[in-house]
């Protein structure tokens, strides 16, 4: 909008809503950083200290000091390992899942094709507390002898069914949008269907993938009334569960949650940072098939 | 959707006889299509439908933990609809059901109206665009629980609660807010205040959106700047030729344009409808009691899994009846 | 579209209906000979008082003691604890082989048969159960079945900041509840502090402990009379409800103490903003700490002012927060005799006696040491003030009459709903749950 450069009121109108935002933004992250760098005492005192004071690097290196069980830094490493071995498996099963799904929604003469697809976008929709007592009850008791519960498999497992019907969802959007003709070429030069798809489809879906991929790893590294019902224990817990879990009863000690909160944000905000306009371009290509 | 309206070659005719397309299904083109699609049906199954029609079924019983001879199992007797009865009988319920709806409406009109205005700057040229871009976008990358300990914080009741603490200092309060405790507000107005209260606004309800709105704003700008920017120069200039107005270019131009993409925001923001449960629960334990703090309450405090299970299948319900309401609206023309 | 769409679900739900009317049989669990090495798994949760570096201090201990036994702990946050010992009850074999139990769960372990009654081990391995205080057993104990064995006597203090209160001019602490309220009003009147009292009011357990243990300071902090009918629309229990009113309406009390839980309570006496504090014993250890208080040497542990000719044997009324340590009912019966080993190894007066630092003893013997006296100036004030508990109700449907009790509790305070409405409405509420 070019004629803004023309006045100038607008332009100093501008200028202060960005510092707006920018404080907005800005400000509840420079809290929480101040507080992780408090010591306790910092983080009670009136007026509060705006800047860390006492300051301290200690609540971080607890979490890094050393690997002997129950101790808090045993608990953040496991509940660290638990959060990328979860994410990372399901991403990666909804991938190779939710990619040839939407492969056959996409090109396969099926009947009810699209009431498939339906389903398993609104399966996306159903609010994890809808599901969360008939799978508890399911893991504990029919299911029991499959020893689930408090497992990291039980999270993959849960984790999957609830953001495959979006990874179809857009899979099935990119699959759309390149032409069948480029499948037929390949297939005339001697290419098998699986083949075709490995070789020509899927490299061309990658934006896609990507998009699709780091959005699944972001929803699971999320999840926390999971973990909350089906992985409280000494194995399954992650790291949302284990931020959770620094409130003792006794205890509030906010610059040890604050440490740990901005240590298990770092994935995540690493990856919005640098494929951020990938999980973009993933989100709205669902939406210009329409 | 660019399904070919005709059978590609080789493919059998849908109106082929049952037994020569069962063949086909289970060699050559077809077997593929369904080895492929296979998997994801049976999660769809598995783990979406099969735990539904379970819930369903423990919502119609007096489902209670039972532990005999050394074993725990979960035994449920038949009652009926009574969980739903009861539910339906209770203010308790409606309040929540309120609440949930308060909570879902006012976050989606914020998002839809502040998100496009931030969006509009976003797209606006300035020193630091790019960074700017950036760093907005960084709150939704904060996970939930870490995002309600910080609105925590900030909205502590005490002096030194962040929020009261800058409010003090600028005089602008001259005693602490209790931000997260659920009082009536602009009680200044009794008539309008009881109302919103019916509806389900209360303070710690109001402090508990804007903490939320912090994370979701960012991803909602995002897309709505994605849409932006795919709207052609051209319409502008157009428009501006015929002398609209910089609000009615925004209103003819862009908000038609920016259509699919509210759509989106809507589902994506569906999906967390009746999902607010991470911050209620970390902020506010039993305190703010929507539908599904309740129905967790139910099951996993007082061992009610009958009445939980009939609450989280009231939630499947509406979920699922507002995903298909968005769902046919996004495959509009195929209807 | 949607006609398919419906079909097809219909379709799908019939199928996933029948796969669940058959179902999965379990798998036969069968115990050999006691296997070794013995991994047993403890739920405990993240507190003051007993650490999670005292339990591993503790388990580290016993398995010198049983070298082929490893405890493997479960660290939970209080909040979470009740769902985690439910959900493992749901099980076919217990998750934990020993919980924590908190004294106000006893009631619903019994009757629900969460947990089994520990008579049988204590009969034959508690030689002297006289020692631990009779006020500690009750709360575990429910027709005439101990549902757990005591393991930490946590009970709440009266605690108030002394050079505060010299500066208003009092010498000494309030010992009647009109005494209180004076100094609260002159410490307020004198702007010495803007709020004298914060106690923790969230909608939350620590709510209806504050209030059993207002009610006992009118007199009486029993909630049900002996007829089990809720009594809070009369007597102490509907004093209590107007003082707690009156305390948030005058500003004598933090208005966050409506959000405040226990925790955040200390906060504002241990940094010298609140002059008067009710809390349980942690906050003794906090107002010393240097690293967690502005307050070192000023605060004072004290018995609990009551209303006058009340409470004449005791002179205080507190409440309990005992925790017990149990046995799940589906904990393996190869399991339990090594369960009952660890709960009377860390409940054992000699354990207790290494920890007095950490928390006031169970054990009148070892609370009554010279270690704990030179420890603990004030144990003459604790012993009082653990003699003058309150036990909250001993209802099966606890969580549920207490959630029912913080509802109005609540809005009685705040004022949302008038005293005497919320006293009425909650014992309707109440009795509308039998």
């Amino acid at each position: 909008m070019r004629f803004i450069h023309a006045i100038k009121p607008r332009r100093i109108l501008l200028y202060l809503l960005v510092l707006v935002v920018l404080f907005w933004t800005l400000g509840p992250l420079y809290f929480l950083i101040i507080t992780s760098l408090k010591e306790y005492v910092g983080t009670i005192t009136y007026p509060l200290p705006w800047v860390p004071s006492p300051f301290t690097w200690n609540n971080y290196s607890i979490m890094f000091s050393g690997y002997s069980p129950g101790s808090i830094s045993y608990r953040f490493l496991h509940a660290l390992r638990n959060s990328i071995v979860a994410s990372t498996a399901t991403t990666l099963i909804n991938l190779v899942l939710g990619s040839s799904a939407a492969y056959v929604l996409s090109r396969a003469p099926i009947r009810g094709k699209n009431a498939i697809s339906m389903l398993f976008l609104a399966s996306n929709l159903l609010p994890t507390v809808a599901l969360i007592i008939p799978f508890y009850v399911l893991t504990v008791t029919y299911l029991n002898g499959l020893q689930l519960y408090d497992t990291n498999t039980l999270l993959v497992i849960v984790y999957t069914s609830f953001s495959l019907g979006l990874v179809i969802w857009i899979m099935r959007g990119y699959f759309d949008s390149i032409p069948i003709e480029l499948e037929e070429a390949a297939r005339v030069d001697g290419c098998g269907r699986l083949k075709a798809l490995v070789r020509i489809i899927l490299p061309l879906t990658a934006p896609g993938l990507l998009a699709t991929g780091l959005l699944t790893f972001l929803t699971s590294w999320d999840n926390f009334i999971l973990p909350l019902v089906l992985a409280p224990d000494s194995s399954g817990y992650n790291l949302p569960f284990f931020i959770y879990s620094l409130n003792g009863q006794y205890l509030h000690l906010n610059n040890e949650i604050a440490a740990g909160g901005l240590l298990s944000s770092i994935p995540p905000v690493l990856i919005v940072l640098f494929f951020g306009k990938y999980i973009v371009s993933g989100l709205t290509a669902g939406s210009v098939k329409g | 959707m660019s399904v070919p309206a005709t059978p590609q070659s080789g493919f059998p005719s849908r109106k082929a006889p049952l037994r020569r397309r069962v063949f086909l299904a289970l060699t050559g083109e077809y077997f593929w299509f369904y080895a492929l699609l296979l998997p994801s049906i049976l999660v769809l199954i598995g783990v979406i439908l099969i735990p539904m029609v379970f819930a369903f079924q423990m919502s119609l019983g007096n489902t209670n933990i039972v532990v005999i001879g050394g074993k725990g199992s979960i035994e449920s007797q038949w009652v009926g609809l009574q969980n739903y009865l009861s539910l339906l009988a209770s203010p308790l319920f409606w309040q929540a059901f309120r609440e949930t709806v308060y909570f879902w409406f006012v976050s989606i009109v914020i998002e839809v109206t502040v998100g496009i205005g931030l969006a509009v700057l976003m797209n606006q040229n300035f020193v630091g665009r790019k960074v700017f871009r950036l760093i907005v976008f960084i709150p939704w990358a904060i996970p939930t629980v870490v995002n309600s300990m910080l609105w925590g914080m900030i909205f502590d009741g005490d002096n030194y609660g962040a929020l009261n603490d800058l409010l003090l200092r600028l005089h602008l309060i001259s005693t602490q807010i209790v931000w997260l405790n659920p009082m009536p507000v602009l009680s200044q107005v009794p008539w309008l205040s009881n109302m919103l209260g019916y509806l389900g606004a209360n303070t710690a309800m109001n402090a508990i959106i804007v903490g939320d709105e912090w994370k979701t704003l960012p991803i909602v700008a995002v897309l709505v700047l994605a849409g932006l920017q795919t709207i052609p120069h051209e319409y502008y200039e157009a428009a501006r030729v015929e002398g609209a107005s910089a609000w009615t270019q925004f209103r003819r131009v862009t908000l038609p344009l920016l259509g699919p993409i509210l759509t989106v925001v809507l589902i994506l923001r569906t999906m967390q409808l009746l999902r607010a449960f991470t911050m209620i629960f970390n902020l506010e334990q039993f305190g703010l009691p929507l539908l599904s703090i309740q129905a967790y309450q139910q099951a996993f405090s007082f061992g009610s899994f009958g009445s939980g299970s009939a609450i989280s299948f009231l939630i499947g319900i509406i979920a699922l009846l507002i995903a298909f309401v968005y769902i046919k609206q996004l495959y509009k023309e195929e209807m | 579209m949607l006609k398919n769409a419906a079909i097809t679900l219909s379709a799908i739900a019939l199928l996933a209906g029948s796969i669940l009317a058959t179902p999965i049989a379990q798998a036969a669990t069968t115990h050999h000979s006691t296997p070794k090495p013995i991994v047993l798994k403890v739920l405990y949760m993240n507190q003051a008082g007993y650490t999670t570096q005292v339990l591993r201090q503790m388990a580290a201990g016993f398995h010198q003691e049983y070298p082929n036994v490893t405890v493997q702990f479960t660290f939970l946050p209080y909040g979470n604890m009740h769902s985690a010992i439910l959900t493992s009850a749901a099980a076919p074999n217990a998750q934990y082989d020993v919980v924590l139990s908190d004294l106000i769960w006893t009631g619903e372990f019994a009757q629900r048969g969460y947990t089994i009654p520990l008579n049988s081990y204590i009969d034959a391995d508690i030689k002297n159960p006289g020692q631990i205080p009779g006020a500690v057993w009750d709360g575990f104990k429910i027709g005439g079945r101990i549902m757990a064995m005591p393991f930490l006597a946590n009970f709440q203090n009266f605690y108030y900041n002394k050079k505060l209160l010299a500066e208003a001019g009092f010498k000494s602490g309030p010992t009647t509840m009109a005494q209180w309220l004076h100094q609260m009003e002159v410490l307020k009147a004198k702007k010495i502090v803007q709020y004298p009292y914060e106690d923790s009011w969230t909608q939350a357990e620590g709510l209806v402990c504050d209030y059993v243990r207002t009610a006992g300071e009118f007199g009486n902090g029993n909630l049900f009379n002996a007829q089990g009918k809720p009594v809070m629309n009369q007597g102490p229990a509907l004093q209590a409800l107007e003082w707690m009113h009156m305390l948030y309406a005058k500003g004598l009390a933090n208005p966050n103490s409506l959000t405040a839980d226990e925790p955040t309570a200390a906060n504002a006496f241990a940094s010298g903003q609140a002059a008067f504090n009710t809390n349980w014993t942690f906050v003794t250890g906090i107002m010393n700490d240097k690293s967690e208080s502005k307050i070192v040497g000023d605060g004072v542990v004290a018995t609990f002012p009551v209303a006058p000719g009340t409470n004449p044997m005791t002179h205080s009324a507190s409440i309990s927060g005992f925790q017990g340590l149990a046995i799940p009912a589906n904990t393996p019966a190869a399991m339990r005799p090594w369960a009952w080993k660890w709960i009377q190894f860390a409940t054992s007066p000699k354990v207790q006696a290494q920890h007095l630092h950490s928390q006031w003893p169970v054990w009148s013997t070892v609370a009554s040491s010279a270690a704990e006296k030179r420890l603990n100036p004030s144990w003459k004030v604790y012993e009082e003030n653990l003699n003058a508990v309150y036990n909250r109700p001993a209802v099966a449907n606890y969580l549920q009459v207490s959630s029912i009790i913080q509802q109005y509790v609540h809005e009685a305070i705040a004022g949302t709903l008038s005293v005497k409405q919320a006293a009425n409405d909650m014992v309707q509420q109440i009795e509308a749950l039998n």
